[in-house]
């Protein structure tokens, strides 16, 4: 049986918000059971016709994207596919800056449908995606002089690693092989143009042939690097604790022998016993620190009760706007005063809805539980007490126990 | 505010925090109100730069001075340090400046946003070129302020004139320039000429990783909130969007008071715990102590010594926070409206006018502080513009200009970009803002431009005289 921190847990790491029912609900379920269950999220997308009807030119509202997203990731439908689609846009980065709203927006759906699937098709996919043209230059390189950009970042952030079994010379054949790809950037149309494609034999990973794209894909994925090196940074994501060679080899031998389908590595990495020990070795993300404290603030909308899109830039880190390839830094950075400054400035500024005021018991415990911490620090529940004690319940008591709980150091790790 | 002190809190005011009690040692310690805490020993032993060499400074380096007459050398150079002990690291060879030279020295960074025109900021003199293709932009060689034989200053930088100010012309990219200014941004921020492998950090906020102490905070941005130019590894930066930034450290009604106190609750210092929660506590409580910064501003002091308008009240902050020796060692301050396509002999002078009166006000606010010689002040913007004009405004470019005033050697340094050989009708960079960059490390903080710039440029000689 589950208990209440347990299920918490597994909500905070596979999912943004928790909402406060979300966790009483679950309590006394087989902890198993609720990882399948979390596993099973069908989660959301739209297919490109859906983009149909809607605007994706240069008078789109410069924030509509990130603030749609935010949006999802605040609803209490978040759950482990929002969280993957999270992951794999920091893993497979593109910046929005370098690309159109339309291909941005393309992009993001292809993550979402391939989210909970599989690692190859995604990959596939995200080899001749508009945006990862645009972004990595592979748009326009000419087969006798291709831009390296793409084939370097795909096999040393993507798929491999640095210098993980692979030379500068495969950098340079992997840039030939990926030529000949434009993208109209008025459509968004992603076009071969065969002429432009360097269509020689090329040795690439130690094998002289003509090569195209699918046996591209399968060459760098056989590398013995590629499933570990992929189920590693997922480990780093979900699961944060420290990571032996051995349980990285293993984890990669999941992904590969399920032929890189990912809920069989979802499995083996939230059933496994460093899962439940990682509980607050972890540390929020911005983006996932704003939806946390909108979910216990039961905001579901950006721009509504005082939150508004500035909010979210003022924390330095905005979807579809990573620092650089290598995605957001993934450490205790995202706790420091820069961010307590930033959060404090703005998301004090929030109204709390009657509905929470109405909803949670005025005492430290119940309104920690109710931002989704069940098992606080002594020092923490001492602080708020004492804080209570001092305003007073009736004098915006509970409002003061929401404000430290969200900017206490249990809220700012998960 | 001491009446509103609940009992749970002892006051911790210096008449009466002699008589608090200690807690039995089964509980808590008593909680000290985060807005008062204990005096914190001052860090910055200012070591004062002794009359050892003066630096010589070139024929050309005089002090802006607009009536051209009693061409002056800027006031008291500090010493050369180049016979100082150095602080070698294994990759650099050249002489650092001693590290107790630089202990306390401020660097403060005015970002023209939007591209200034080095063109109509610092004005080549006698130009033909520039009265013909630029003839709706161009100052003519009249109205400028004198500097040099080769160039004369753009007369709204008026502001300046009693103050020692180098030039450092021709700087921009000399590696395959952007004309976006997304792009180049990125490569300013992160001090990465090239544009390519972007570092996740920031120049600055690499510089503050060097710099970091035991105080709360390294480097903060003023007026523009977080900048990616100080993004940090290890230092803690903090943006500050506006003067009401940690308005919820000020706010003296009931509920923020507890609040602060319940944040100081829940961030003991007490070394307990490791990992991200302990972390997590410790921005907490660096929170509260750069609260003490925050208080200490004097508002009307700034309001009194700096004329109005945001840079110039933003400077002012910046001198209070300066003024407290509390371990800021780099402030990064924004300027914006300098893409100027239109219009720009209207709005560029006006910023320039902004910027000068800003400047010299801060430059005799830091003399009249005895701070002038541990503060160095600098520009930086994303590029120049064009040499031709456009229909009264001026586009995207590539080499700009950037200014520098404290402890400098006055005058123009670096080459002149060609006016007459262009690359695609850009200025061409004599001057990588990488080498700009090395010798702030090197020069002003003795920091070898290895550990913060991967191309490891060696620094400009001369500019920097500290």
């Amino acid at each position: 049986m589950a208990t209440a921190e347990q299920a918490a847990h597994l909500l905070r790491r596979t999912g943004f918000g928790i909402r406060p029912n979300d966790v009483a609900a679950l309590a006394g379920t087989d902890i198993h059971d609720l990882i399948e269950e979390r596993i099973a999220d069908q989660g959301w997308f739209q297919s490109v016709e859906d983009a149909e009807g809607r605007e994706f030119d240069d008078e789109t509202e410069w924030d509509l994207l990130p603030r749609e997203w935010m949006e999802r990731m605040m609803s209490p439908d978040a759950g482990l596919h929002e969280r993957m689609v999270w992951f794999w846009h920091s893993h497979f980065t593109t910046n929005r800056q370098e690309t159109t709203h339309l291909l941005m927006w393309r992009q993001h759906q292809t993550m979402r449908r391939h989210a909970l699937g599989n690692v190859k098709e995604l990959a596939r996919e995200l080899l001749v995606d508009g945006a990862m043209l645009h972004f990595l230059d592979g748009d326009g390189s000419l087969g006798e002089a291709p831009n390296e950009n793409l084939s370097r970042e795909f096999l040393e952030l993507f798929m491999l690693g640095r210098n993980a079994g692979y030379t500068e010379d495969d950098v340079r054949a992997g840039a030939r092989i990926l030529s000949g790809w434009w993208v109209d950037w008025e459509t968004g149309e992603v076009h071969f143009e065969p002429e432009q494609h360097y269509d020689r034999p090329v040795t690439f990973l130690g094998d002289r042939k003509r090569w195209q794209l699918d046996s591209y894909i399968d060459a760098v994925m056989a590398m013995p690097s590629c499933a570990g090196h992929i189920a590693g940074k997922l480990h780093d994501h979900l699961v944060s604790t420290p990571l032996s060679a051995e349980r990285r080899e293993e984890l990669g031998e999941v992904l590969r022998s399920s032929d890189w389908e990912i809920r069989p590595l979802l499995s083996e990495l939230l059933h496994h016993p460093d899962f439940t020990e990682a509980r607050g070795r972890r540390t929020r993300q911005p983006v996932e620190w704003v939806a946390a404290a909108a979910a216990a603030y039961d905001l579901t909308t950006v721009n509504e009760d005082g939150f508004d899109f500035w909010q979210v830039q003022q924390t330095g880190q905005i979807p579809f706007e990573p620092p650089n390839v290598a995605g957001w830094p993934d450490d205790d950075r995202w706790s420091s005063a820069t961010q307590v400054m930033a959060r404090a400035n703005s998301f004090l500024n929030w109204e709390v809805p009657n509905r929470v005021i109405n909803s949670v018991d005025p005492t430290p415990l119940a309104v920690l539980a109710y931002c989704g911490i069940f098992d606080p620090s002594e020092t923490t529940v001492d602080a708020l007490q004492r804080a209570l004690d001092a305003q007073g319940e009736y004098d915006r008591g509970v409002d003061l126990l929401l404000a430290m709980s969200v900017l206490s150091p249990e809220f700012a790790t998960l | 505010m001491t009446d509103h002190t609940p009992s749970w809190y002892p006051s911790n005011t210096p008449d009466d925090s002699s008589s608090q009690e200690s807690p039995p040692s089964t509980a808590l310690a008593p909680l000290e109100d985060p807005m008062h805490p204990p005096a914190r020993p001052s860090r910055r032993k200012f070591l004062g730069f002794a009359a050892a060499g003066v630096a010589t400074v070139g024929g050309a380096s005089f002090a802006l001075n607009p009536n051209g007459d009693a061409l002056s050398l800027p006031g008291t150079l500090p010493g050369v340090s180049s016979d100082a002990p150095s602080n070698e690291s294994p990759t650099t060879t050249r002489p650092l400046v001693a590290s107790e030279d630089v202990a306390g020295r401020t660097l403060v960074v005015i970002e023209l946003q939007g591209g200034n025109d080095g063109l109509a900021t610092l004005v080549p003199r006698n130009s033909g070129v520039l009265y013909d293709r630029r003839e709706g932009v161009h100052i003519p060689d009249e109205e400028l302020l004198d500097f040099t034989d080769e160039y004369g200053w753009n007369p709204s930088l008026a502001g300046l004139s009693n103050h020692g100010i180098a030039a450092l012309v021709g700087l921009g990219t000399t590696n395959n320039p952007d004309g976006s200014h997304f792009e180049m941004e990125k490569r300013w921020w992160a001090g990465r000429s090239s544009g390519a492998d972007l570092p996740a950090t920031g120049f600055f906020g690499r510089l503050c990783d060097q710099l970091v102490t035991d105080q709360p905070v390294t480097g903060v941005a003023l007026g523009s909130g977080p900048s990616p130019s100080l993004r940090s590894d290890k230092a803690v930066t903090v943006g500050l969007a506006d003067p009401e930034s940690g308005w919820f450290l000020r706010n003296e009604d009931l509920w923020f008071q507890n609040l602060r106190r319940g944040m100081a609750a829940m961030s003991p210092d007490d070394g307990s715990g490791g990992g991200p929660l302990a972390s997590a506590r410790n921005g907490l409580s660096d929170t509260l102590a750069f609260a003490d910064v925050l208080n200490e501003i004097d508002n009307e002091r700034i309001r009194d010594a700096y004329p109005n308008g945001d840079l110039a009240f933003t400077l002012g902050v910046a001198a209070e926070l300066i003024r407290q020796d509390a371990g800021l060692r780099v402030l990064h301050l924004s300027h914006g409206g300098f893409d100027t396509h239109s219009d720009q002999r209207g709005s560029h002078n006006y910023l320039l006018a902004q910027l000068g009166d800003a400047m010299g006000a801060f430059l005799s606010d830091l003399g009249s502080l005895g701070l002038a010689e541990s503060t160095l002040v600098c520009t930086t913007s994303e590029f120049g513009r064009r040499v031709a004009d456009n229909r009264g405004g001026t586009d995207h470019g590539a080499a700009g200009m950037a200014m520098l005033a404290g402890p400098v050697a006055a005058g123009v340094h670096g080459e002149s970009p060609s006016l007459t050989r262009l690359d695609d009708d850009n200025l061409i960079a004599t001057v990588d803002f990488e080498e700009y960059y090395a010798t702030i490390a090197e020069k002003w903080f003795g920091i070898p431009s290895s550990e913060v710039l991967e191309s490891a440029p060696a620094p400009i000689d001369g500019l920097i005289t500290a």
